[in-house]
């Protein structure tokens, strides 16, 4: 004969409801491991160019004189100075305004010439300047239009084995 | 007669009870809940390094793509891909290798925002000289 199970009495029907226990457990664990391994740090790509400071330049004589007009060095310092076409510029502020006008006068040559040739800047920094201070001069070129960036490496390093 | 009331009476009791104590902790599930959807979300997961590197910060804005190659570099200089120190000449062999299986992918450098800027601009000539000439840097986003 066939058993089928039925509560005993409606008391104890009423009091056979499913724990809830075991189902905080697990979210509790859950929740854990996603505090955890998560991240909320966004990260961006910075581009990179980098080039020969001999190979540049010979790059820029074979375009001709207009093109190595449209060349311009930008040397960072480590006390947070920055040197650009000869001049000394004191904070980021300046030199973005700098390159700005840099950026607008070499467009407006570029387009009286009807030239294919773009303003390019060398960025190279000294020895002892950290990565950030680089990166924030990248961030601020990458901003202004039309004005191409490329990385130099100073000389003697370059010729490091 | 009164013995079988008063057990009745016990056993509702008991009933109560527990709906009570099931009806008060509802909230705490579903804050829980709410939490744990918050995380699963907003986040993403942390990726296993080599260093303990803090990456440069940056305001502008952009995506990196999870399947790229990343190279890191330590502040002292030290070289890794996953978990795994590297000499750079074994480190660009191995990306020379992960290059030619894949086509489109390009090499990310997450490289301490203390090192040195000129360090690493030797290492990227180095990669260049090996015709890698697909490499971004990582920086941490920041809002302005």
């Amino acid at each position: 004969m066939r058993k089928t199970w039925q509560p005993q009495n409606e008391d104890a029907r009423k009091t056979s409801s499913l724990s809830l226990a075991p189902l905080i457990d697990v979210t509790f664990i859950l929740l854990i491991f996603f505090m955890l391994v998560t991240q909320f740090s966004r990260f961006s790509p910075v581009d990179l160019k980098i080039g020969a400071m001999q190979q540049v330049f010979e790059k820029k004589k074979s375009e001709g004189t207009k093109a190595q007009k449209l060349l311009e060095k930008l040397v960072l310092h480590n006390d947070g100075h920055y040197v650009f076409s000869g001049k000394t510029i004191n904070s980021l502020s300046n030199l973005e305004i700098t390159l700005s006008s840099y950026a607008l006068t070499a467009r407006q040559a570029i387009s009286t010439q009807s030239s294919q040739i773009s303003p390019l800047l060398l960025v190279e920094p000294q020895d002892t300047v950290a990565l950030q201070q680089l990166v924030d001069v990248l961030s601020i070129v990458k901003k202004i239009k039309g004005l191409e960036m490329k990385l130099v490496v100073k000389k003697d390093k370059a010729a490091q084995p | 007669m009164r013995s079988r009331n008063s057990k009745a009476g016990f056993a509702a009791q008991i009933t109560v009870r527990a709906k009570d104590q099931h009806d008060r902790l509802i909230p705490l599930i579903n804050i829980v809940f709410l939490l744990l959807t918050f995380f699963m979300l907003a986040g993403t997961f942390k990726v296993a390094t080599q260093f303990d590197i803090t990456p440069p910060v940056i305001t502008t804005e952009g995506n990196i793509d999870q399947k790229n190659m990343v190279l890191q570099i330590a502040a002292s200089g030290e070289l890794a891909i996953a978990d795994t120190k590297l000499s750079l000449e074994s480190a660009i062999e191995k990306i020379k290798i992960w290059l030619a299986k894949d086509e489109d992918g390009e090499l990310h450098i997450k490289a301490d925002k203390n090192m040195k800027a000129q360090e690493l601009l030797i290492i990227m000539q180095k990669l260049s000289d090996a015709q890698i000439q697909s490499v971004r840097l990582i920086a941490e986003r920041k809002r302005e």
